[in-house]
């Protein structure tokens, strides 16, 4: 029973020695890649013995740094101080001490290389200012889980102390039923066919862009193909049945990947809801998890298209305080297939019902249009004509300046026909978007600083810009009736200067 | 007790019935000097392709483009001590009893209000050249990360001393509220004194 004793100095499961070992290898495998393909591209790679030597002392240096952290990570609780302790460090040695009452979440965590050895890594999470965690990288599920058991003991211990003094009402509320959802694999399918379409048209595009480069470079395409033959052949004009093909290809890639990629991020989505917590976790080859708390968010995004207006899913964004370097890469997190009523129910526990009386609607002016025409047609319309008329005939010019300034054209008519600020005594919320059309919500007592702006020449046609800064990030609404915009602003300071409720 | 009466929305205090109080006019001064030596660099660079020609009579360009990327830097120069200059003019900042409003801008206006009970802390600074001129750089800093702050540049030392005191006096003070009421008349003189100072 050495394992479970906690109270004495423990070390981590035998086994995490190679957890380690594994990933001080894949570091250093990360560290020399741009090296090896440089190697690889110019095929000028000789593995002499010497080199060979090279990789066997970077194993056996990496096999002895895993030992030495692992003989010296302790981990403890001491029961004098009521703290959980761990130690570690090979050369610099380091000790955190965190109070056990402090201890928000115990989570088990598993990376791939976690899973391949069927080890946990142990994050503490406690609810100090600064918010620092402590990990226990490996440890075997029994006794991650009774670890986990014990510091969370102590704490519902020590509360349920805490509270007899205190009334029924506030136990019954510390005692939630801890709830848990789950999105199921039907629904990220519906998810992963109906997002991110650009994005993957770019990857795919950049990819097939350097398989050519690699190719034409390794087998120096000229001596198979006549180039000659192929641009004549493409002149006489390609049948209409080659393009279909392949727009068809590129949709059903564009899909596929899509799928696997989303598959991949959100496999085994659960969102556990406990102590006022909410806990995400999600993924199919390292699990990861994060921590919501209610008092930190700070802005909610909900985005949805067309098609997923249809499914009745949508993706929820939820921006956290951008605070502390360690906490900066968690603070931006995703939710991706919600239906309405579970949107409403996440709305009610991180910031309570969106619903209520907007009573302001503001649209964009349709100066909205005028500048970013400018800007996004004319400008790189009439630049395009002076440098690049000559080369092409004037059929096709006319042919693609017609095609960009319709497709700009009609992305910016959609930009200015979604674009609303709706304004409720409880929430700021701004609609936009081109396709994918998202609402951003934030509470008005969040507001760090107000921005509210106007370009001289507007000034006539009381017309104006705001921007409102949080601390999960900048929100702005361009173009609109600048003497609304002002009110709206001196109405919001009040609130923010009346309220008594913090921003964090 | 806890009430809640309606308000009305065009009783509550504006923002646009504030009277800004302008920066130091010492402030000018060290603009200027500032805008001249930003001038003579960029005349400097804008010239340089011209008398590089005329020195070694190597470079394939035809004068008129020379000539032109000279008339840009001079076009440059003239727009940025116009806009800097007017800009300062513009620029303004003012006290209420619960944040502090600035506002800026020759092309672009713009009011920026930051609530005292938002400001996390308050810095000031004093670059050298505007230490020669007794003046200072007041920095408000918020939650809203790196561009959430306020920056003040250009108001005389003592006062900026005096804001910040201020500002952090009203910071302690917005995590205990109940001290507000008492305090009242101490802060509105507080307000006046900084208001009405220079």
């Amino acid at each position: 029973m050495r394992q479970s004793n906690f109270y004495r100095p423990t070390r981590q499961a035998q086994i995490g020695i190679i957890a380690n070992f594994l990933n001080a290898l894949q570091k250093v495998v990360r560290a020399f890649v741009p090296l090896l393909i440089v190697f690889f591209v110019n095929k000028r790679i000789e593995l002499s013995t010497s080199i060979w030597a090279f990789v066997i002392i970077g194993a056996f240096l990496s096999l002895g740094i895993a030992y030495l952290s692992y003989r010296n990570f302790l981990f403890y609780i001491d029961e004098q101080t009521n703290s959980f302790i761990i130690q570690q460090g090979i050369i610099n040695k380091s000790k955190v001490t965190i109070q056990l009452e402090k201890i928000q979440q115990v989570n088990l965590n598993q990376s791939f290389i976690n899973k391949l050895i069927n080890v946990y890594s142990v994050e503490i999470d406690s609810a100090g200012s600064k918010d620092k965690e402590a990990t226990i990288p490996s440890m075997a599920l029994a006794d991650a889980n009774v670890l986990k058991q014990i510091l969370l003991d102590y704490k519902s211990e020590n509360q349920s102390i805490h509270y007899t003094n205190l009334s029924e009402s506030n136990i019954s509320t510390e005692y939630h039923p801890i709830e848990t959802k789950r999105i199921s694999v039907s629904t990220l399918l519906k998810v992963g066919l109906t997002t991110n379409y650009l994005y993957t048209l770019g990857v795919i595009l950049l990819f097939f862009n350097m398989l050519y480069d690699t190719l034409v470079n390794k087998f120096a395409i000229e001596q198979y193909v006549n180039t000659d033959e192929v641009t004549s052949y493409v002149e006489r004009g390609v049948p209409t049945l080659i393009i279909i093909y392949l727009v068809v290809l590129l949709i059903v890639a564009i899909l596929v990947v899509n799928v696997v990629r989303t598959f991949l991020k959100f496999w085994d989505f659960k969102a556990i809801l406990s102590r006022e917590t909410l806990l995400l976790s999600h993924g199919l080859l390292s699990t990861r998890n994060t921590i919501i708390r209610p008092e930190r968010v700070q802005k909610i995004e909900v985005e949805q298209n067309y098609f997923q207006k249809l499914l009745d899913i949508c993706s929820l964004k939820i921006s956290q305080v951008a605070g502390e370097d360690t906490t900066n890469k968690k603070t931006g997190l995703q939710i991706p297939g919600c239906s309405a009523v579970e949107k409403e129910e996440l709305f009610n526990i991180l910031v309570g019902s969106a619903g209520g009386d907007y009573s302001t609607e503001l649209k964009h002016n349709y100066r909205f249009l005028g500048f970013r025409i400018f800007l996004l047609i004319v400008l790189p319309a009439s630049l395009f004509t002076c440098f690049f008329k000559t080369e092409f005939t004037i059929t096709v010019y006319s042919y693609l300046i017609f095609t960009y300034c319709f497709v700009v054209g009609l992305v910016l008519y959609r930009l200015y026909r979604v674009g609303r600020l709706y304004v409720s005594d409880s929430f700021i919320v701004i609609r936009k978007g081109v396709w994918d059309v998202s609402h951003i919500y934030i509470q008005p007592h969040k507001i760090q600083k107000i921005v509210v702006s106007q370009l001289w020449w507007q000034q006539s046609a009381d017309v104006g810009s705001l921007q409102i800064y949080t601390a999960g990030g900048i929100i702005s609404f361009s173009t609109t009736r600048y003497s609304e915009l002002v009110q709206l602003r001196d109405k919001w300071l009040y609130q923010v200067e009346s309220t008594a409720l913090n921003w964090m | 007790m806890f009430d809640n009466k309606q308000i009305d929305i065009s009783t509550l205090p504006q923002v646009a019935q504030v009277d800004f109080k302008n920066l130091h006019p010492k402030y000018k001064t060290v603009i200027g000097i500032r805008l001249l030596i930003a001038s003579i660099f960029i005349l400097l660079l804008s010239s340089s392709p011209y008398i590089f020609q005329h020195i070694t009579n190597s470079l394939p360009i035809s004068d008129i483009w020379l000539v032109s990327i000279c008339g840009v830097g001079v076009l440059l120069v003239i727009l940025m001590c116009i806009i800097s200059l007017k800009g300062v003019q513009m620029k303004g900042y003012a006290l209420r009893e619960h944040d502090i409003i600035y506002k800026t801008g020759i092309i672009s206006r713009s009011q920026t209000v930051i609530p005292f009970n938002r400001v996390q802390h308050v810095v000031v600074y004093e670059g050298a050249l505007l230490r020669v001129f007794g003046l200072c750089t007041v920095e408000f800093f918020t939650a809203g990360g790196a561009l959430g702050d306020l920056k003040i540049s250009g108001i005389s030392k003592e006062e900026g001393e005096r804001l910040k005191a201020y500002v952090i006096q009203k910071i302690t003070k917005s995590v205990k509220p109940a001290l507000i009421v008492e305090e009242k008349e101490y802060k509105e003189s507080e307000i006046e004194r900084i208001n009405e100072t220079e």
